[in-house]
């Protein structure tokens, strides 16, 4: 498995890399969207490939981020350089409040309470008119020049992400990595040889706002605006179409989902009226037929090349 | 005395599980709790363990009340845990189930900085070689067979290096052979590493050839408790297994 | 304020309060014999609410027009129910989360689909004729329609009381939820109760949706306003237990109606201190048993 996933970033990066040369702005910028949702998959997957929650509410902290980052920008004066840097403590500090609360809750109670509070930050949103200009959101929140164009914003977000993804598959492979995944795998085996259930899962829950916060602030200098929408339900909806898509037991699966679903918003458009519909097609879809995703389709794939030559590996 | 019970009763609705139980193991014991179908031994374990709370009485480890803390307290007090029912993390190799619950037992779970597959690998290594699933280490926890995941269970529970163990039928579903083996395993574990073992077993042969105590449980109360020959003598313990059901 | 405003509050608290309770009732039943969690349930609640408005625009004059409608909204939205129930059953042997996911991706289809055929302006739907004005009850003055829903809201209960403990089919929910597998190797076709507890669930939220909408008014976005709130129900009050879905709906509903009295844009956040605090204080709802 190492060296075709290997290849297979080498790859990615190659062409990641290449990609604004000679290629249309349009084309650039859906690669640049294509970035911030493979971010926001990889937040989300952190609790439900890795640690086994299910949160309907990634869009929140999604939304914390993006907001954080116009609000200090436009109220408080700040540069961009600043106001990004400092949106990951508030992220930081909203999913702790929130994730303290959440992850004294498993499975159902703790998907609806995700679901909850992302309603609630979306009411405070669209009625905290004084804070957050409500409805309208906020205007006029522009990158430095330096990243003025779309390539350069372009590589700035590339390098973000590639960095916290990195930061992520750190994690991943890091003992505490493993201890999600033994909650996930079985929680009560975990409580039997000592790891504490509740603390590890709010952990998880921190670390997921964290870089789902970074992905709404790269979002918002790219779109030069932010509304409540995207704190609302069905944006908490795009991570898990895009992780099911691509598989949450792989690491790369959310990005490969993420890709598929960039792809697709080019042709249907996000803002067609059957949007919800067809990601609710999808999610009905995977789960039924593909419930591993692309991701998990390619290894079992590629076990079984393996196990024909006589190696065996355990899914990462 | 490592672990003490003290009149400890837990009911579920209507039906007492356990009543009233009272006993000591001492540091180094190997004590078998046996008993009839539905007598309370995987509720007791339960309570020992941390995972229910005794309605009445008390439960000490090492001098200290554990009845009231939470399960993973009790497991990193010493008290180490082998489930009836095969209870592997699936998705994990063999070889980092027994990773996941060393790093447990360094402290080393929170650990973001180390690298995970080459932290503590050659103490799992070990402990796979002792319990026999040294080639398998690669492998999917989940693609294993039953057997093999008993024997995985067993190391899990080893490897935070528990005072206390308590397996919970650790040889059903193995064969003669595999009962034999890990019968010599306990065995060994107890007089090697000085462990303290508290199993459940249904197997008698089991239980008369390697305990040197014998706990008897019926209806949740404790009938007999000594060595195995006088366990076997007593006549309540023999009525409880031959005449009355449940 | 004054105690007349008081009691004014309180009706209108115990009327949303038994809306919730008929839609935590068939979230409940579906859990206690499925351990499926319908994360639909607003969406059947809202299909009712369309569903019942265009059958009543239809009947527009016919005596008891309302009613029929209330009805057969509940009848159309619980063959909906038997549809998602169907496509349902593959799942039944994974794991939760599974499940959810698939609700999930129901509550997104539907909520389009609403949008796409029905969405645009607001509509509603006066109170039917003989519940329109108000009645005096000891110095209070009450709208009429607020008792008759509570009203409805306890026959709701009644019936589903006697159903449980005096019918054939109530045994058998009854053993359900007690222990799925025996019910099953006792040959009771578990398929057919399955589908017949889903029905029954999708039944009374097309039906409350129905009755709930001369309330307010009907339009998108109620499924996941009245889903959020009834989740806050289902936590406080437990998963498990009838009797918690009754009194958690009582105080969800006053929670809601007082809460409006001082934040009343938001007066969710209410619900959501009371969800908090029951989640810190008892994980396992007030009165539900506990659950891993």
């Amino acid at each position: 498995m190492r060296r075709w996933s290997s290849v297979g970033v080498m790859a990615a990066a190659v062409v990641l890399l290449a990609l604004p040369w000679g290629v249309r702005e349009y084309n650039i910028q859906l690669a640049n969207l294509f970035l911030v949702g493979a971010l926001f998959a990889l937040s989300f997957n952190v609790l439900f490939g890795y640690t086994g929650l299910l949160s309907f509410g990634q869009a929140t902290f999604f939304g914390v981020g993006a907001y954080a980052l116009a609000l200090l920008m436009k109220k408080a004066g700040l540069s961009f350089a600043l106001a990004f840097v400092l949106s990951v403590p508030i992220t930081a500090l909203f999913a702790g409040v929130i994730g303290f609360f959440c992850s004294r809750a498993t499975e159902f109670f703790f998907s609806v309470l995700t679901l909850a509070f992302g309603q609630l930050l979306f009411v405070v949103a669209s009625k905290w008119y004084t804070l957050t200009a409500g409805d309208d959101g906020i205007q006029s929140i522009f990158p430095p020049p330096a990243l003025g164009s779309a390539t350069r914003y372009y590589y700035f977000s590339l390098a973000v992400v590639a960095l916290c993804t990195a930061a992520l598959w750190w994690i991943a492979r890091s003992p505490f990595g493993y201890t999600l995944q033994s909650i996930r795998d079985n929680p009560q085996r975990s409580e039997a040889i000592g790891i504490n259930l509740r603390w590890y899962r709010w952990m998880a829950f921190v670390v997921s706002g964290i870089f789902a916060g970074v992905a709404g602030a790269l979002f918002t200098t790219f779109n030069w605006a932010v509304a409540p929408t995207e704190l609302d339900w069905t944006k908490s909806a795009e991570p898990v179409v895009m992780t099911l898509l691509g598989g949450p037991h792989v690491f790369g699966g959310p990005i490969i989902g993420a890709a598929i679903f960039t792809f697709f918003q080019f042709y249907l458009g996000k803002h067609t009226l059957f949007w919800a519909l067809s990601m609710g097609v999808v999610i009905l879809f995977v789960v039924r037929f593909m419930p591993g995703g692309v991701g998990g389709y390619i290894f079992q794939r590629v076990q079984a090349a393996r196990e024909a030559s006589g190696k065996h590996a355990a899914q990462r | 005395m490592l672990l003490s019970a003290e009149g400890v009763s837990k009911s579920f609705g209507a039906v007492a599980a356990v009543t009233g139980a009272t006993f000591n193991i001492e540091a180094g014991e190997l004590v078998a709790l046996i008993g009839p179908n539905g007598a309370g031994k995987s509720t007791l374990f339960n309570l020992i363990s941390g995972i229910l709370k005794p309605d009445a009485g008390t439960i000490a480890f090492d001098g200290e009340r554990i009845s009231s803390l939470p399960p993973h307290r009790i497991a990193h007090r010493g008290i180490g845990l082998a489930f009836q029912v095969s209870n592997v993390f699936s998705r994990l190799s063999v070889l980092e189930n027994i990773q996941v619950a060393l790093f447990s037992a360094r402290g080393k779970s929170g650990s973001i900085w180390s690298f995970g597959p080459r932290t503590l690998r050659e103490e799992a290594r070990e402990i796979l070689a002792a319990i026999g699933l040294l080639e398998v280490a690669g492998l999917s926890a989940g693609a294993l067979a039953q057997a093999d995941k008993k024997r995985l269970e067993v190391g899990i529970a080893l490897a935070v290096r528990p005072r206390l163990l308590l397996l919970d039928e650790p040889t059903s579903g193995q064969s003669m052979e595999e009962t034999d083996s890990t019968m010599e395993l306990i065995r060994r574990i107890n007089q090697e590493q000085a462990l303290t073992v508290l199993f459940i077993e249904h197997k008698m042969d089991v239980v008369f050839g390697i305990a040197r105590r014998v706990l008897v449980l019926h209806n949740g109360r404790l009938i007999a408790d000594g060595e195995p020959r006088t366990v076997r003598a007593n006549e309540q313990v023999q009525k409880a297994y031959l005449g009355e059901t449940g | 304020m004054t105690l007349s405003g008081v009691v004014n509050q309180f009706v209108s608290g115990l009327t949303f309060g038994m809306v919730l309770f008929l839609l935590a009732l068939g979230l409940v039943l579906i859990f206690g014999v499925m351990r499926v969690v319908n994360f639909a349930h607003g969406s059947l609640y809202m299909v009712g609410a369309f569903l019942g408005y265009f059958v009543w625009d239809w009947l527009k004059g016919m005596a008891g027009g309302f009613w029929v409608s209330v009805i057969v909204a509940g009848l159309l939205v619980a063959a909906l129910g038997l549809v998602l129930e169907y496509m349902l059953r593959p799942l039944y042997a994974r794991e939760h989360s599974d499940q959810i996911l698939f609700t999930y991706g129901c509550v997104l289809i539907i909520g389009d689909l609403v949008k796409w055929l029905w969405g645009g302006q607001y509509r509603s739907v006066p109170r039917p004729p003989g519940f329109e004005g108000r009645v005096e009850l000891g110095g209070v003055v009450l709208p009429t329609y607020y008792l008759l829903v509570i009203g409805v809201g306890v026959a709701a209960g009644l019936g589903l009381w006697l159903l449980l403990a005096r019918t054939k089919l109530g045994k058998i929910i009854r053993a359900a939820v007690a222990d799925r597998e025996m019910v099953g190797i006792l040959g009771i076709r578990l398929p057919r109760l399955f589908a017949g507890v889903f029905g029954i669930g999708a039944f009374l939220a097309g039906a409350a949706g129905m009755l709930a909408a001369p309330l307010g008014s009907i339009g998108t976005g109620m499924d996941v306003e009245i889903i959020v709130a009834v989740f806050a129900v289902v936590i406080v009050g437990g998963m498990g237990s009838f009797l918690g879905a009754a009194l958690a709906s009582l105080i969800i509903g006053e929670v809601y109606s007082f809460g409006i009295l001082v934040l009343p844009a938001a007066a969710q956040v209410f619900m959501f201190l009371v969800m908090v605090v029951v989640l810190v204080v008892r994980p396992q709802g007030l009165i539900g048993a506990p659950e891993r």
